[in-house]
Formats: structure tokens, C-alpha cells, sequence
């Protein structure tokens, strides 16, 4: 629903606009969407203790849980800090502090972090570009950047209640987050073949196969069972890794080198290029580092790069200059992917100079 | 979105993309009055192409018992039902296609199955139509209570829903002869195409992560030679080859003398709108035709009509088409009825195969007087 007053969207909660309190616009969105029920049982009165989300089919955002429920996304949103904590800015700017010291790359939630001013941004449903997500989202994500001149990190956090880290079964979606930075006139829509953007993409389940080793088809389907594959007579369990080289055209995006199909990934953060909608793809050089963690509800994830671009194209970043900067993310509970996808504005980055 | 035109529905309708038909299009018919369901198909796909990991509950070949059994459960129910009753006014469709009733934000209506649809691959197999026929009950022509089995693959569709809604354009339809891949490379898992597909015929690999779909066995194709599911038929009910726009149907070609001469043969759901390019010629003994119109769209009368006359013997023609099913393994592009016999040739104009339109019988003796033993038949 879109605020009358204050043009705001948000798909979870009352007729009442949960940021200033104004009525909605537009009446509720009547396609059927999945989406999240925040309180008690279904119908149930005002929820005791911390709201929890549980997933649920229903219809246009306000048909289970009536008022009580629209009460609790309220609460909910307030308690998760859209008013307790920085204002929300409308459009990302981000500078990214100058620190005398190593990055702490794979450290979300390292004490150099505090060194970043924080600024919480405002997401909205990708809806320019089909398809459109037409599901909940996050309102808000915090972004901080820290640079020492040789390298950017990026922290990025979000509430996400559902912890989505398997992409294995035909329904389930990873949660994800991107930045992508790129010259003063990139456009919003990732880019333009005369003017590309570089994108940091960093997904949960990438992030599990480095954490836990690949998530093979077990981790979705843990009574599988089968007789063979062939070749490979008399393996329990094969993992990919197992099949000769003769036969891995039977696994066969890992036997052509899809980036997504790999099962021994060196980060959980891809390095691409755009050049506008449906365009990403790849860079041959796989430098890019972070690091994900979830929390209370809350994912904390850290996407880093050397300021130097290692291919071509890719966006060079230097102290003292401004870029185009834009985030998004990614909830897989609401089958977030590709351009389902919660978006910033396109704003700025701007690197400090090196004390 | 651009508009294209459809012969099928018989008239232009929305698409994501411009019209490109191929060169050729590569096509089916499938003969279901003689399919039996012993899944010989399903297995030849299986064995070939989906016995990796990841793939365990792929079947790019399915067999389905109509009108209870779904691959995924329930596939063809549910996007009936999102695209709510829909009309036809003679052999035009005046309804929604999927990609005309897509709503805001949307390139098609479909839906993602979860992998509990995917469990029962031959759930409803053998149920008849209606389990409560009261105890007067004589065996009639058509049968009061019935079943048939739906062969079914991808349709390698002129309109693909997968393609159309692929964002990174990583599906193609293959421009000399209409085959539709997933480029391996070049997907990178969003399932759009199988939320989209309303046949259900793009799969997720489970251990690569990306999607994957029926290849139409196209290194065979390349050299001239049907695909496994279709040359391992045991029913003979798979007439492989090239079919035509009406406009342009080669009454010589098996595909466009079933599709368009006879008019034998038809589409599989042709109101969803992807003029998808397998064929059926529909089950003669079904006794709702409103379910076979349902499925076949509106010339399953004319087809069931003229599939009776061969079978009564008036027309030789289309009982030699259906004879050459399945009689070799390479691709028959023409076909002549001559003499008590059906010829297939190649592209190159060359035979391939004669079979005769009625077998030769014969009966031996019960004494076989040259080893003096009396012969049993202990099968
Ligand atoms: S092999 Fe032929 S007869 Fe057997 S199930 Fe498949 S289509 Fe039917
Ligand atoms: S049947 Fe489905 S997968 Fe096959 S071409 Fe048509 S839309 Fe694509």
C-alpha cells in the first residue's frame, strides 16, 4: 500500500501508513501474494512478548489477524528501530571513513565498524523492471563504509525474521545483498552498456557452502536415497566433487563453469558487471571478500573489494572522488531473486581523503 | 508487449518478444489411443539425460493418467484455474492467454510447484473418470467411465512462457529448428521459467542450482534421428518430424498432413497461448468430450471424426501416417501411400522404411510334420 501522505509503501500491517500514521492511498493489492503474519495465531489477540513472523498464505497483506495484526506490524516496525534508531534517509549517502589499519573484512560485527557513520536507507519493491517484486520486504537497511586506501568494505544490515541459506529445493530462495557502485552518470536501472556499474553480490547460501562445506542434497532432503549414479557404482552419497572427470556433464552447469554451479567457492561474495536490467554477469576476476552472519533476526554482512579494479570495466574507486551507489537485498522467504529484489534509490559514495 | 500472431487460437495475442518463427520447427504427434503407459519413454529420457544428482525427480518425459494423474501434481488444474473460465468462439479463441492475463509486474500468470508436486509422479494412474457408476453398467462406445494416458514433454512451444520470462534471456529457441535449451552457462537459477511454464516442463536442478529442460535429444536431431523418447516408443504412438505453418502445410510432411491436412492432431491446452508443437490426436473412447475440448481445444470432434473413419478403413492415407510411427529411427520428412504399403523418406528424398498398412498373417500348422512334433503355444 502506498501512504497518502507521505508516499511511502509497505506491505505488511493496517490501512494506516506504518512511518507517519496517515491513511493508505490505494486499497490493498488484490492478487494473492505469500507473505508474513506478524503476531499471535492466526485471528488472535494482541501478541504477549517479541513479535514473531511466521509464514503464511494470505490474501492482500490484511486479511488474517485483522487489526491485531496490523497493530503488531506497527509495533513491530517500531520496535525494530524505523523511529528509535537514525532517521530513515530517502536516498543513500554514503561515506566511506578513511582507517589507518587492515579492514575487518570478515568481522561483521567488529568493534572498527563503530568507526563508520551509519546511515539508514530507505528500500523499496523493485518495480520498473519486470518482473516486479510483489512481495513483503524490508523497510530499511543500515550501510557503513570503511576504507584504509587499498581496500572498501561495505557493512550492510537488515531485519530478515525467516534465515533463508539453502537454494536446494525447487521453492527455496537465498537471502542476499548487493552494492553496486559505478561513474557519476551510471543509471539507476544497473547501468548502461556506455557507462557499467560494478556489482558486490554477496548470497547466504554462498556463504554456508564456505561455513558448513556444500550444501549437498541432503542438507534439503535428508531421507534421500537412491540406488547409483551412474558412474558411480557403489559411492554412498557422492558429492559432486566425486564424479570423474568423464562424467560431470551429468552435473552439467558445474561441467560448463556456471559461476552458480561451482561447489568450491573462494567467497561468498561475487564480483559483476552490469550494463543495464538482465545484463549482470560475472567478472573473470573473483576478488571480491566479505563476510555474512545472522542474528536475532538481523542479517550483518560485510562486502569488501580492492579499491583498484582487477578487470576490465570495473570501476576503479579512489579517495577523494564520488561515485553512483545504490544497495539492495534480497529476502528468500518472499522468493526474492534477480529483480525481485529490494532497492535503494540511487545515491553517492564518497571515499574520505587519507589522513 | 509486442503482438504475435497464433494459429492456434487463431488470432494475434501479447508476447514478451517479437514473433521469430525458426527455419523449421521441430514437432510430435502423439497417437494417445495407442499409448499404454509403459513409461519405456520416461526411462529412455531418464537414462539419458537425468540420472545425475540433482536431478532424481526430473522426468522430461512423464506419463499421466487423465483425468486424475499431474506431473507436478496438479499442473494443468492449477493454471486453469488462475486463468478462470475462458472462452472460444468457433476456432477462434476470444479468451485470456497466460501472458495476456498477467497481472501488473508480471510477464505470464503461472506458479512455482513445491517439491511435494513433485513426489507423485504417477499419482492417479489407471483411476477411471467417475468411481460411482451405479450397477447398470454396460460397456459402450464411448465408455461411460475412462481414462487415457498423456505422453507428455516439453513442447518446444513457438510462444515459450520460459523464455518469455527468463530475465537474462538465457533460454533460446534454437532458429534452425525450434528446439528450446536453457543455456548452462548463462542461468543462474531464478526460476522464472519455472514458475511460468505453464506445462511444467522446466526443472531445477537441485545440486547445480540452475534450471534445466527437455533438449529434445538435439545431437540426435542434428544427425537426422528422432529423440530416445521417441524412437523407444513400444505403443508406436510417436510421429517424430517438421511441422508447418497452416499456410505453408505440406500435405506430404507426416507432422502437417495430422495437423493440418487431416486435422487429426492437436495441441495440448492451445488456449494458454505458447502454440506449443507437440500434437495429440485425442482418445476416441472418452465419453466427456467437454474434458478432451478442455485439453485439446475445439477440433477434438473433427479429430476424434476423421480418426474414426481410418479405423473403419476409409482412408488409408492417414492409417499409413500412423503405421510409420516409430518404424525406424530417423526423421521421415515425407511420406506416400502406395499399393497396400506406407513409405517414409528421408530429407535427402531417399526411403527409409515401407511398412504395409495391414500386417501379413500367417498360420502355422498345429503338426509340424517335418520333426513330427505337435506345436503349443505356451505363451
Ligand atoms: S513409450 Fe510410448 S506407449 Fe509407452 S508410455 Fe511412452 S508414449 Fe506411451
Ligand atoms: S513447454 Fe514449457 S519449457 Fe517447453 S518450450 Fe513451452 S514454455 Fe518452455
Amino acid at each position: 500500500m502506498r501512504c497518502s501522505k507521505c508516499n511511502k509503501t509497505w506491505h505488511v500491517g493496517g490501512a494506516n501508513c506504518p512511518y507517519c500514521g496517515a491513511p493508505a492511498a490505494e486499497p490493498a493489492d488484490p492478487h494473492p501474494v505469500w507473505g508474513y503474519v506478524i503476531g499471535g495465531e492466526e485471528g488472535g489477540g494482541q501478541p504477549s512478548g517479541p513479535p514473531v513472523i511466521s509464514r503464511r498464505r494470505f490474501i492482500g497483506g490484511l486479511a488474517l489477524g485483522g487489526a491485531a495484526a496490523g497493530l503488531a506490524a506497527a509495533g513491530y516496525a517500531i520496535g525494530r528501530g524505523l523511529l528509535t534508531e537514525e532517521p530513515v534517509a530517502p536516498v543513500p549517502q554514503v561515506t566511506a571513513r578513511y582507517v589507518g589499519r587492515e579492514l575487518p573484512v570478515d568481522d561483521p560485527y567488529s568493534p572498527v565498524w563503530a568507526d563508520a557513520p551509519a546511515q539508514r536507507v530507505a528500500l523499496q519493491p523493485q518495480n520498473v523492471v519486470l518482473p516486479f517484486k510483489s512481495t513483503p520486504g524490508p523497510q530499511a537497511l543500515t550501510v557503513r563504509a570503511l576504507h584504509n586506501g587499498r581496500e572498501i568494505a561495505f557493512r550492510l544490515e537488515w531485519d530478515d525474521q525467516a534465515r533463508d541459506e539453502l537454494t536446494i529445493k525447487t521453492d527455496q530462495f537465498r537471502d542476499a545483498c548487493a552494492v553496486f557502485f559505478g561513474s557519476p552518470t551510471a543509471v539507476w536501472t544497473m547501468g548502461s552498456p556506455e557507462d557499467p556499474v560494478t556489482v558486490l553480490h554477496w548470497k547466504a547460501d554462498w556463504q554456508k557452502d564456505i561455513d558448513h562445506g556444500f550444501q549437498d542434497l541432503e542438507a534439503a532432503f535428508p531421507n534421500a536415497t537412491f540406488d547409483f549414479y551412474p558412474p558411480l557404482v557403489g559411492v554412498a552419497r557422492p558429492a559432486p566433487d566425486d564424479y570423474p572427470p568423464e562424467a560431470r556433464h551429468r552435473l552439467p552447469a558445474l561441467a560448463v563453469g556456471n559461476p552458480l554451479a561451482q561447489t568450491r567457492r573462494p567467497s561468498p561474495v561475487e564480483k559483476l558487471q552490469a550494463m543495464g536490467p538482465g545484463t549482470i554477469s560475472t567478472m573473470p576476476t573473483q576478488d571480491a571478500r566479505g563476510r555474512g552472519s545472522w542474528r536475532d533476526g538481523r542479517w550483518t554482512v560485510v562486502l569488501a573489494r580492492a579499491l583498484a579494479a582487477s578487470d576490465q570495466g570495473e570501476t576503479a574507486l579512489q579517495p577523494g572522488q564520488s561515485y553512483a551507489f545504490a544497495c539492495a537485498v534480497w529476502w528468500g522467504a518472499a522468493a526474492d531473486r534477480g529483480a525481485r529484489k529490494s532497492i535503494t534509490q540511487l545515491g553517492t559514495l564518497w571515499l574520505e581523503v587519507g589522513r | 508487449m509486442p503482438r504475435v500472431y497464433n494459429w492456434q487460437i487463431g488470432r494475434e495475442m501479447e508476447y514478451p518478444f517479437e514473433a521469430a518463427r525458426p527455419l523449421r520447427q521441430a514437432a510430435a504427434v502423439f497417437d494417445i489411443n495407442k499409448c499404454i503407459a509403459c513409461q519405456t519413454c520416461t526411462m529412455a529420457c531418464k537414462t539419458t539425460w537425468t540420472s545425475g544428482r540433482g536431478q532424481e525427480y526430473m522426468f522430461w518425459n512423464n506419463v499421466e493418467t487423465k483425468p486424475w494423474g499431474s506431473y507436478p501434481l496438479a499442473w494443468d488444474v492449477r493454471i486453469l484455474q488462475m486463468l478462470g473460465p475462458q472462452t472460444w468462439q468457433g476456432d477462434r479463441y476470444t479468451g485470456k492467454t497466460i501472458f495476456e492475463a498477467a497481472p501488473l509486474g508480471e510477464k505470464a500468470i503461472g506458479y512455482l510447484p513445491e517439491d511435494l508436486d513433485y513426489a507423485y509422479p504417477n499419482r492417479g494412474e489407471d483411476e477411471i473418470s467417475d468411481a460411482s457408476i451405479g450397477q447398470r453398467f454396460y460397456l459402450r462406445l464411448p465408455h461411460d467411465a475412462w481414462f487415457f494416458y498423456l505422453p507428455r514433454i516439453c513442447n518446444h512451444c513457438t510462444y515459450p512462457a520460459c523464455l518469455g520470462s527468463c530475465p537474462r534471456t538465457a533460454i533460446y529457441k534454437r532458429p534452425e529448428d525450434g528446439i528450446v535449451l536453457v543455456d548452462q552457462e548463462r542461468c543462474r537459477g531464478y526460476r522464472e521459467c519455472v514458475k511460468n511454464c505453464p506445462y511444467k516442463k522446466v526443472f531445477y536442478n537441485h545440486v547445480t542450482r540452475v534450471a534445466e529442460k527437455c533438449v529434445l535429444c538435439y545431437p540426435a536431431v542434428e544427425r537426422g534421428i528422432q529423440p530416445r523418447c521417441m524412437r523407444n516408443c513400444i505403443g508406436k504412438i510417436r510421429t517424430f518430424g517438421f511441422v508447418n505453418t497452416p499456410d505453408k502445410a505440406d500435405p506430404e510432411n507426416p507432422v502437417d498432413f495430422l495437423v493440418h491436412v487431416r486435422k487429426v492432431a492437436l495441441p495440448l491446452l492451445p488456449q494458454l497461448g505458447l502454440e506449443p508443437n507437440v500434437y495429440y490426436i485425442p482418445p476416441v473412447h472418452v465419453g466427456n468430450l467437454d474434458f478432451l475440448r478442455m485439453l485439446f481445444g475445439p477440433g477434438v470432434d473433427n479429430a476424434i471424426a476423421a480418426y474414426r473413419r481410418a479405423m473403419a478403413g476409409e482412408d488409408p492415407e492417414l492409417v499409413g501416417v500412423l503405421m510409420l510411427a516409430v518404424s525406424t529411427d530417423r526423421i521421415v520428412h515425407r511420406f506416400r501411400v502406395r499399393d497396400g504399403y506406407a513409405y517414409g523418406y528421408g530429407e535427402d528424398g531417399s526411403e527409409l522404411v515401407r511398412v504395409p498398412l495391414k500386417e501379413p498373417v500367417t498360420v502355422r500348422q498345429f503338426y509340424d510334420s517335418l520333426v513330427g512334433a505337435y506345436r503349443y503355444n505356451v505363451t
